[in-house]
């Protein structure tokens, strides 16, 4: 890298100095460089503003309004989060689906992916093989996984009850029972753990082998290495899939709409498909703008609850190098 | 390319000037051009649908054909995929077609709106077609005034298996409206068509309802929407107003109970997920001597045809006094800001009330909308076909379809009234969930609550 480029990285490290100035008293060559910088992500940049800040800002002022699409929104103060909070059952309700799902689905799946990243991260024949084969269910199109879920949770003919049905439990009808059909998303939510699975193998296999040797010739069994080796080593994977499975739960939308369509009798009222009820279906866009700031806001006080209480756990290697304490971390 | 001569700089900017003035220029041709008092301006039309196949290729045969006859330009869009969001954001932006396919969930909130240019005046001065003459549930309206028509007829038939019917030696059900069996004959009838793999009858002792070989009736839940109420002589609404719907007259609440015993009890008609589990719809299934009658609308036909088994059509069962079907026919409707009223009048009554989708009506896919090509027999012959409508159709779907379709409440949110409350309940109804009497007492209140706070809108 250029000697001016580092300086310039050095100094916007420091925060000192305008912005302009700097940029003026690069030599033309930094200059070009930095402008190239500026253009490459420019893309990403104007997708960024355009696409996702640009339609939040705007989402914010129609929050205040009425507005049906169509006709100009008309301004109506705080009326629509009155009506949310005071009136709409269905807010509450879709709130408490969404919840209730969450609840279950982020710590089943946390669990049930890094199980499977443990098992995929130990030494055999064709492993790249059973890899893939457990990534590939999570690469499947939302429509496709939800066709085969379908059928698996059939009453008369489904897999599901096929098993039931061989350890001599009754018929269940997993997509029209009110109180089956959340036990039906749980599991059918664990069909998409790859995703997590393979950043779970990735920190795994990024866990130092001396660490582990370390710990065996200090007397740490199987379960001691896993608890004070492993789990402190991936923690901020951990943590990193629990916020971005409590972010992509809360959105959930695609099963709750293709599996069931909210029902039955709104058992599956999803928050996002309530939303987009309203938006689309019964033109009341500034009402489903409320609606989405209201779960974003939801969404970040959990976020921020989370690393406030939850993040104090998580180990970063980097924090404890040198620190003396952190070698004896398995005896404790 | 080797070839190529290398530009120089000086050359690269010049051929780049000259590239962006011409742009520049072209773009400021633009505006002048349309801003100019157009000499002879012919009428260009925009046409949205959200047909494929070969039902688009009719419609854009039609609309050549159209043009030939009028010399007005169409053209033809057809977003497939989110059509209704992607016609509110053409709304939003002003520009929305001419001529254009409308859920009919959506018909009285645009209306109020001012979105839909108003028919009434043009459907009545139409010399073209008399209005007496098209079918009611086909039209649009709020207190007389119209503001869609429809895209085409769908009445509710019922198909039976006649090889079904034959080896059971059952007679074939009634074809006509006035022999329409009641909800209690069709379900007796039924329960001697369905038999297990050991031959044994619902009711007879030994029988299987885990191994059906054979269902009498696949009733199919949307026989039990708003039939209910017009077949006991009701609506959902209790007067014009259209303030307050009565969801618990005991006739409904009766009828309700009375058909979520068809899959519990009775064991007459498919299980939930069987045709998810066969890999192939009802059609098929009776095809395959699996189902002997079938509740569903014209547009099965072209599917019948295709598994080429003997069918016959009948009338679906009286759920009460009165006999009545369902209309499924979407909107279609004109634009409030359409450049050319009249041009796309002209369409609009050209494509649902002209025989440019004679060819579709051919298929059985479509059906005429208007009394006269359903219900007159010399008029039946020049559409009805051979080998495709069933030769008990004119009394089965045609007269039925003239006389007897009604159409969904045309009013401002009652689709999200349907979707909240109306709709749930008798699902749940219907699956024997919950008593219907409750749900529906439930259901009737909240949906009340919702109609006095938003009341209707109805034009003087």
């Amino acid at each position: 890298m250029e000697k001016e480029t580092l300086k310039l990285l050095q100094r916007l490290r420091r925060g000192n100095g305008g912005g302009w100035r700097r940029f003026a008293a690069l030599s033309p060559r930094a200059r070009r460089e930095a402008m190239l910088g500026y253009i490459f992500v420019s893309p990403a940049v104007l997708g960024l503003v355009i696409w996702t800040i640009g339609p939040m800002l705007i989402a914010v002022w129609l929050a205040f309004t009425d507005w049906d699409i169509i006709s100009a929104p008309k301004a109506v103060g705080l009326a629509n989060f009155r009506t949310m909070f005071q009136e709409d059952e269905f807010f509450w309700h879709s709130l408490w689906v969404t919840f209730k799902y969450t609840i279950v689905a982020v710590p089943t799946s946390l669990v049930f992916s890094f199980l499977l990243a443990m098992l995929l991260n130990s030494k055999v024949r064709a492993m790249p093989w059973f890899r893939t084969f457990f990534y590939l269910p999570s690469l499947t199109p939302t429509v496709a996984s939800v066709a085969l879920w379908r059928w698996i949770y059939n009453p008369e003919y489904g897999l599901a009850n096929y098993f039931f049905r061989q350890v001599g439990l009754p018929k269940v009808n997993w997509l029209l029972d009110t109180g089956w059909v959340f036990p039906a998303f749980w599991i059918m939510n664990l069909w998409t753990a790859g995703g997590a699975m393979i950043i779970f193998l990735a920190g795994l296999q990024g866990v130092p082998q001396a660490l582990y040797d370390a710990a065996s010739i200090d007397g740490a069994n199987a379960w001691g290495r896993f608890r004070y080796v492993t789990i402190p080593m991936v923690s901020p994977i951990i943590f990193y899939n629990l916020i971005i499975g409590i972010i992509n739960t809360f959105q959930v939308f695609t099963v709750g709409y293709l599996m069931t369509d909210g029902g039955p009798d709104h058992a599956t009222l999803f928050y996002v498909l309530y939303l987009y009820r309203n938006a689309f279906k019964w033109l009341n866009m500034g009402y489903a703008a409320a609606l989405s700031w209201v779960l974003f806001f939801i969404v970040l006080v959990i976020t921020a609850f989370i690393f406030k209480y939850i993040g104090q756990m998580v180990h970063y290697a980097e924090e404890h190098e040198g620190d003396p304490e952190v070698k004896d971390t398995w005896r404790r | 390319m080797g070839s190529h001569k290398r530009l120089s700089r000086r050359e690269f900017l010049q051929a780049s000037a000259a590239m962006m003035a011409s742009g520049a220029a072209g773009l400021v041709h633009v505006p002048t051009t349309l801003s100019a008092p157009p000499a002879q301006e012919t009428p260009q039309l925009v046409f949205a649908s959200w047909e494929g196949g070969i039902t688009r290729e009719t419609i854009e045969q039609m609309l050549r054909d159209f043009t030939d006859l009028t010399g007005v330009e169409v053209t033809h869009q057809v977003p497939t995929e989110s059509y209704m969001e992607k016609l509110q954001v053409t709304a939003a932006a002003d520009q929305l077609p001419d001529v254009f396919y409308i859920s009919k969930g959506f018909i009285a909130d645009w209306a109020e709106k001012g979105l839909l240019m108003e028919l009434t005046e043009q459907l009545g001065s139409d010399p073209s077609v008399d209005m007496a003459d098209i079918v009611e549930a086909n039209l649009y309206q709020i207190n007389n005034h119209f503001f869609a028509a429809a895209v085409t007829t769908e009445p509710q038939v019922m198909f039976y298996s006649r090889d079904v019917f034959d080896d059971a030696g059952e007679a074939y059900p009634p074809a006509s409206v006035e022999e329409a069996w009641t909800l209690d004959e069709i379900i007796e009838v039924a329960k001697r068509l369905t038999r297990d793999q050991n031959g044994n009858h619902p009711g007879e002792e030994g029988f299987d309802p885990d191994n059906v070989e054979v269902f009498g009736w696949e009733w199919w839940n949307w026989i039990g929407g708003a039939n209910v109420w017009w077949m006991n002589g009701l609506e959902f609404f209790t007067g014009p107003d259209l303030m307050t719907v009565n969801l618990t007259e005991p006739s409904v609440v009766e009828t309700y109970t009375k058909l979520s015993e068809i899959p519990t009890a009775h064991h007459i008609a498919p299980p939930a997920g069987y045709y998810d589990q066969m890999g192939f719809g009802m059609t098929q299934a009776q095809a395959r001597g699996q189902i002997a009658m079938i509740t569903g609308a014209n547009w099965l036909l072209p599917e019948i045809v295709e598994l080429e088994y003997s069918v016959g059509a009948a009338v679906l069962p009286k759920l009460g006094p009165e006999y009545a079907i369902w209309g499924a026919g979407e909107g279609l409707s004109i634009g409030s800001t359409t450049d050319f009223p009249d041009e796309a009048y002209r369409l609009l009554s050209y494509v649902a009330y002209g025989d440019g989708t004679a060819s579709i009506w051919k298929t059985g896919l479509w059906m005429p909308q208007l009394k006269s090509l359903l219900a007159d027999p010399e008029k039946q012959q020049t559409w009805l076909t051979e080998g495709v409508h069933p030769e008990e159709y004119p009394t089965a779907a045609c007269i039925p379809a003239a006389h007897y379709m009604k159409n969904d409440p045309m009013r401002k949110g009652w689709q999200e009234a349907w979707d909240k409350w109306i709709g749930p309940a008798i699902d749940s109804a219907l699956f024997a969930r919950r008593p219907a009497e409750e749900v529906l007492a439930e259901a009737e209140a909240e949906a009340n609550a919702f109609f006095a706070e938003n009341p209707p809108w109805i034009p003087a």
